[in-house]
């Protein structure tokens, strides 16, 4: 899969950065906002179990969140897709949503739900909606003209052309969607522990940040980094699985 | 040929201002259809006043706090402006000595790529700490967020002459530098603008979020202030505001391209 | 009786607000097993009259009957086999089940009699290749399994659009021979469209020869060569003088013109 002579040099690069950054923190070079990088190692290990403590619930807002979108997305494009009228109206709803700053939509939401997990597990959700939901409607509607029109030659019913033809030629967008998704769904969390929570990775960097505890921030974010590429990847490798050989490109890295 | 009667040279200006005026009118309805629905649906379902107000409460609020809105949407803008100016600097640099060096590319765009997959507000804490309380968090973020979609679009701009092109600089014996700056920045510049306008969507509310986190003196902390003192009129003007804010950078970004593009005509 | 009855259709599109005629009222037939070819210039609504016979697209004006059938009616009795110039087969689908994708979606419904996906590979030239993606195929397989997919159904008609425009010269004559011979075999009533004058002389039995803006027939060239056609017919003096017939038909004035 990760072509081991191309990864040397970037990790060497990589790991050199790490080294000089140490260096320059050990020779007091650095502000005391840079935390060396083996202090903040060490702190990671010694706090292992505090920070998952926090982790879990954060990693349960953003699974469940991500999951809903993914639902959610998945009906709506379906019926935009099969209803044409609905398309527009669905799309204009989406961007004036995706355009309303979250720091807008959480206060009223609060209002709604109160400080609850309910809460949270929503502002995630909403973060990952529309790009879910524009890359599949894209997607379904990415087959060629003839392949539509070969349909049509076919006689096939609404639904079979959504079954036979749409759906496949949409599971490399889908998939673009959802790489794109799983970060946001880390940071929807986040997010939404920072409009309220009492435990979470969020509340875990606000705390140190207020308090200016500096490793334990790079700690958090270092932690927030590594669940956000790992998501990234999980969904990559479910890509690879299920996009076996669709023959075609165009859906973009 | 025919004699033809000399065109009026027109300032590469009108262009330019056509696509203001347009955009400006666009919203302008939009927001009137909006505050028509808003209008009608708050009094259809007789919504809370405290979890929706109607328009006539949020035009007040506008009269009312015009001042402080105008200053925090002005501090927004401007830390905005000058977090992509930066990051566009730097983003163009970076791009064209990747394609000066090819090992710099393959040693450091597979790290990028990699920083890429986490939303840059999610480190939103940490910028804060190194920053501070200032607008210097809020420029920061800004860069931090554009850099990448800049980068990138300034990456496939520079590669996107086709090798045809490039020969025949070669042919010319034409210098590195003649080549970049004949044949690869023009056919750059439109890749850019794309970039810019991308990031200029997002990037004020990346400031905004910023702000919100921090306490910085824009339109985020305002947003927040107003929710914390219940002040419901005042926080969906500040909405507004941002909205319009957020429409107008990008109209900028499209304004400034059509200038650029009628003066080098 | 004839299979396909084309009569005074004509078709308009609104292009940039004004009414643009691609198509003036076009009148032809085809009778049962026979095939003709359509070749003209671009813009000449060929492949319009293709789709609207096909009921991909309706006409303005005028009839059209397949088997007695209007197309609609056709179309949803599956009397039409269309090939289409890019071979348009599903990039996740083996070629057997390329070729079976039409009898999914009639479903239990299927024409009974008929050939078999896997007879039908087999006449087209693909045996051994049922279970390979259409990415592992040339352009000229890939065509075939599309030629197979078009006949799955037993149609009345067989309709092509340009199918070998895309393939470099040996690889089209091949393709012509190999159509010609499925054609022996079914004696389905085929319409294709090309480009290629020697392709329209070598392939049909009458050539509709088009001109564009608006897009009319000029002229009808019987091509009354035997049957079964051999490559080195094109070598004979008929075949040049029924190309050159064409070819006049085609350029009309403007072949004077060109001699100068």
């Amino acid at each position: 899969m990760i072509d081991i002579r191309r990864a040397l040099l970037p990790a060497s690069v990589f790991a050199g950065v790490i080294a000089l950054v140490e260096a320059a923190v050990r020779l007091d070079l650095t502000p005391a906002t840079i935390a060396a990088p083996s202090v903040v190692a060490a702190a990671l290990i010694r706090q292992w179990p505090l920070l998952w403590y926090h982790l879990e619930p954060t990693l349960l807002i953003a699974v469940t969140g991500f999951v809903m979108a993914l639902a959610i997305s998945l009906a709506a494009a379906a019926l935009a897709y099969v209803f044409k009228p609905i398309e527009a109206s669905l799309t204009m709803v989406g961007t004036v949503l995706d355009s309303i700053p979250m720091i807008a939509i959480a206060p009223v939401l609060v209002i709604w739900m109160g400080l609850s997990l309910p809460m949270r597990i929503t502002i995630a959700t909403i973060i990952c909606l529309f790009p879910i939901f524009v890359a599949v409607l894209q997607g379904l509607k990415s087959a060629p003209g003839t392949a539509e029109e070969l349909f049509t030659n076919l006689a096939a019913t609404p639904l079979q052309r959504f079954r036979l033809l749409a759906v496949p030629y949409a599971l490399p967008y889908l998939f673009v969607g959802l790489k794109i998704a799983a970060p946001l769904a880390i940071l929807g969390a986040l997010i939404a522990e920072w409009t309220g929570a009492e435990r979470g990775l969020g509340v875990y960097m606000l705390n140190a940040m207020f308090s200016l505890r500096v490793i334990e921030l790079w700690a958090g974010v270092l932690v927030a980094c590594a669940v956000s590429a790992g998501g990234f990847m999980i969904v990559s490798l479910f890509e690879k699985l299920a996009v076996v050989d669709n023959g075609h490109r165009g859906a973009g890295a | 040929m025919s004699a033809a009667a000399a065109p009026r040279r027109r300032s590469p200006f009108t262009g330019g201002a056509r696509i203001a005026m347009e955009r400006v009118t666009g919203f302008a309805g939009l927001i009137l259809v909006i505050a028509l629905l808003w209008q009608g649906t708050v009094w259809l379902f007789d919504i809370p006043r405290y979890l929706l107000p109607a328009p006539p409460a949020v035009a007040a609020a506008f009269a009312g706090h015009g001042g402080a809105i105008g200053g925090a949407a002005l501090f927004t803008v401007v830390c905005t402006i000058l977090g992509m100016a930066i990051s566009l600097v730097i983003a163009t640099l970076l791009a064209v000595a990747f394609i000066a060096s090819e090992s710099l590319s393959r040693a450091l765009m597979p790290l990028i790529v990699l920083i890429r997959t986490v939303p840059m507000i999610a480190i939103a804490p940490l910028i804060i700490l190194i920053f501070g309380r200032g607008p210097g968090n809020s420029i920061g973020m800004v860069a931090l967020l554009t850099f990448f979609q800049i980068m990138l679009a300034a990456k496939r701009g520079f590669l996107s002459p086709s090798p045809n092109a490039l020969e025949m600089m070669h042919t010319y014996g034409a210098s590195f530098w003649q080549t970049q700056l004949k044949v690869r920045v023009p056919f750059a510049i439109p890749y850019i603008f794309t970039g810019l306008r991308i990031a200029a969507a997002s990037a004020i509310l990346c400031a905004m979020f910023a702000e919100w986190l921090s306490g910085a003196p824009g339109l985020g902390r305002l947003i927040l202030d107003a929710y914390s003192t219940q002040d419901f009129p005042l926080m969906w003007a500040t909405v507004l505001t941002s909205t319009f804010a957020a429409y107008m950078f990008f109209t900028l970004t499209l304004v400034v391209e059509r200038v650029v593009l009628d003066w080098s005509r | 009786m004839e299979q396909l009855s084309v009569r005074d259709v004509s078709k308009r599109f609104a292009i940039d607000g004004r009414s643009v005629e691609v198509l003036s009222p076009t009148s032809f037939s085809l009778a049962p097993g026979e095939f003709g070819a359509l070749i003209g210039p671009s813009g000449c609504g060929k492949s319009t009259l293709l789709r609207m016979i096909a009921d991909i697209l309706p006409p303005s004006d005028g009839s059209i009957l397949i088997g007695g059938h209007e197309p609609a009616r056709a179309r949803r009795e599956h009397e039409i086999g269309f090939v289409f110039q890019d071979p348009t087969l599903l990039p996740w689908r083996s070629v057997l089940d390329n070729v079976r994708l039409p009898l999914e979606i009639v479903g239990k419904g299927g024409p009974v009699s008929g050939a078999t996906p896997e007879e039908l590979i087999q006449l087209v030239g693909l045996s051994g290749f049922e279970h390979a993606r259409p990415s592992q195929l040339s352009g000229g397989m890939q065509q075939r399994a599309a030629i197979a997919r078009a006949l799955v159904l037993s149609p009345q008609v067989l309709l092509l659009d340009e199918p070998f425009g895309a393939l470099d010269e040996i690889t089209r004559h091949r393709m012509n021979m190999e159509l010609l011979r499925i054609r022996a075999e079914t004696h389905t009533t085929s319409l294709m469209v090309t480009h290629s004058i020697q392709e329209a002389v070598f392939m049909a039995d009458r050539v509709f020869v088009l001109a564009a803006r608006p897009g009319r027939i000029v002229d009808v060239v019987e091509i009354d060569m035997e049957r079964p056609r051999k490559l080195s017919h094109m070598n004979t003096p008929e075949f040049a003088h029924l190309v050159e017939r064409v070819r006049t038909a085609l350029f009309g004035d403007a072949l004077g013109m060109l001699d100068e």
